[in-house]
């Protein structure tokens, strides 16, 4: 690892030269490349984490630009995860970017996160994500939940056995399957960031928050404690509905 | 009884306000989402999916509250990527 490269951010004592190391050394998948995956994919190679694997189906489209800044209008009709390989790569070198395309399922999923340190949502639906949480609490995986709607993002960071689990606040999330989900261009480089910020630290082996929320255009930042549910069907009694 | 409501969120400017006192004639948190969603029926769609704490930490519509006992309102957990 050239160590030279990372000056200035081993400098932050939060992190420094052993935690860079630490960094070189982790795996992370990245399940899909929206606005929230493109911008993580594009922080954690920079920050300098070993390896990436950016998994994601899709073509690239003009209505996905505003919000996916390390995309252009050449890239339209590409596969996401492929450019993002091409381009991740020549960002940094010394980084393993591997763009996978596969849609997840039940069937690939364990295999796709089966050496993952962590796990970072980059999905749109609560489907995929309700199966990301399950492989996760099953393989002892941490991962990291994201989403964006208009002006307010959220992140939480999900350590199995130890934190709650996306199924612990399963009351709280809507069947949202309405169509196109709003959202302002420069909210998911925000919550990427928050979202990376968690990672690392997750990696390092830090103490996370509870479940942040961020509204962009109100400025404000709020933050919930949450504890386990001893009675989740997830993470307390282990019985997996989807995998 | 009388509880005292901390909003988030959007809930904030629904109201104009952080922080609220409601009224309940009932014993859980249901009890005060109704009070609240009645007074703002804007939400009532998403009544069932309000992220709701006591006194700080996560909880669920069926726990019980005491005068005194903090709760906090929240929107729904939010989707998309």
């Amino acid at each position: 690892m050239n160590v030279n490269r990372y000056r200035r951010q081993i400098l932050v004592k939060e992190l420094n030269e052993k935690g860079q190391h630490i960094l070189s050394k982790k795996h992370v998948v990245i399940i899909g490349i929206g606005g929230l995956g493109s911008n993580s994919a594009n922080i954690l190679v920079r920050t300098g984490v070993g390896s990436i694997d950016i998994i994601d189906y899709d073509l690239l489209d003009l209505t996905n630009l505003h919000r996916m800044s390390i995309f252009n209008e050449k890239d339209g009709g590409k596969l996401k995860c492929k450019i993002l390989e091409k381009k991740l790569q020549r960002v940094n070198s010394e980084v393993t970017v591997r763009g996978i395309k596969k849609r997840i399922t039940k069937e690939n999923i364990e295999s796709a996160v089966r050496n993952a340190d962590v796990i970072l949502d980059g999905t749109d639906n609560m489907e995929t994500r309700f199966l990301i949480n399950e492989v996760a609490v099953k393989n002892n995986i941490s991962w990291i939940y994201a989403g964006i709607h208009t002006t307010v993002g959220m992140v939480m960071g999900i350590v199995p056995k130890q934190t709650p689990c996306l199924k612990c606040i399963s009351h709280s999330i809507a069947d949202n399957k309405t169509g196109e989900i709003p959202v302002l261009g420069n909210l998911p480089v925000t919550i990427a960031s928050i979202q990376c910020t968690e990672t690392l630290k997750l990696l390092l082996g830090k103490q996370l928050f509870g479940l942040i929320t961020y509204d962009i255009w109100n400025q404000r930042f709020e933050q919930i404690n949450i504890k386990r549910n001893p009675e989740c069907i997830c993470c307390g009694k282990e019985l997996f509905e989807l995998i | 009884m009388k509880i005292k409501v901390r909003l988030f969120g959007r809930y904030r400017d629904i109201t104009g306000k952080k922080e609220l006192e409601l009224v309940v004639n009932g014993n859980t948190i249901w009890h005060v989402v109704n009070v609240f969603v009645k007074q703002h029926p804007a939400i009532e769609k998403e009544k069932k999916f309000i992220m709701v704490s006591k006194n700080n930490t996560y909880t669920t519509f069926d726990e019980t509250i005491e005068e005194g006992d903090t709760i906090t309102i929240s929107p729904p957990v939010v989707s998309g990527g």
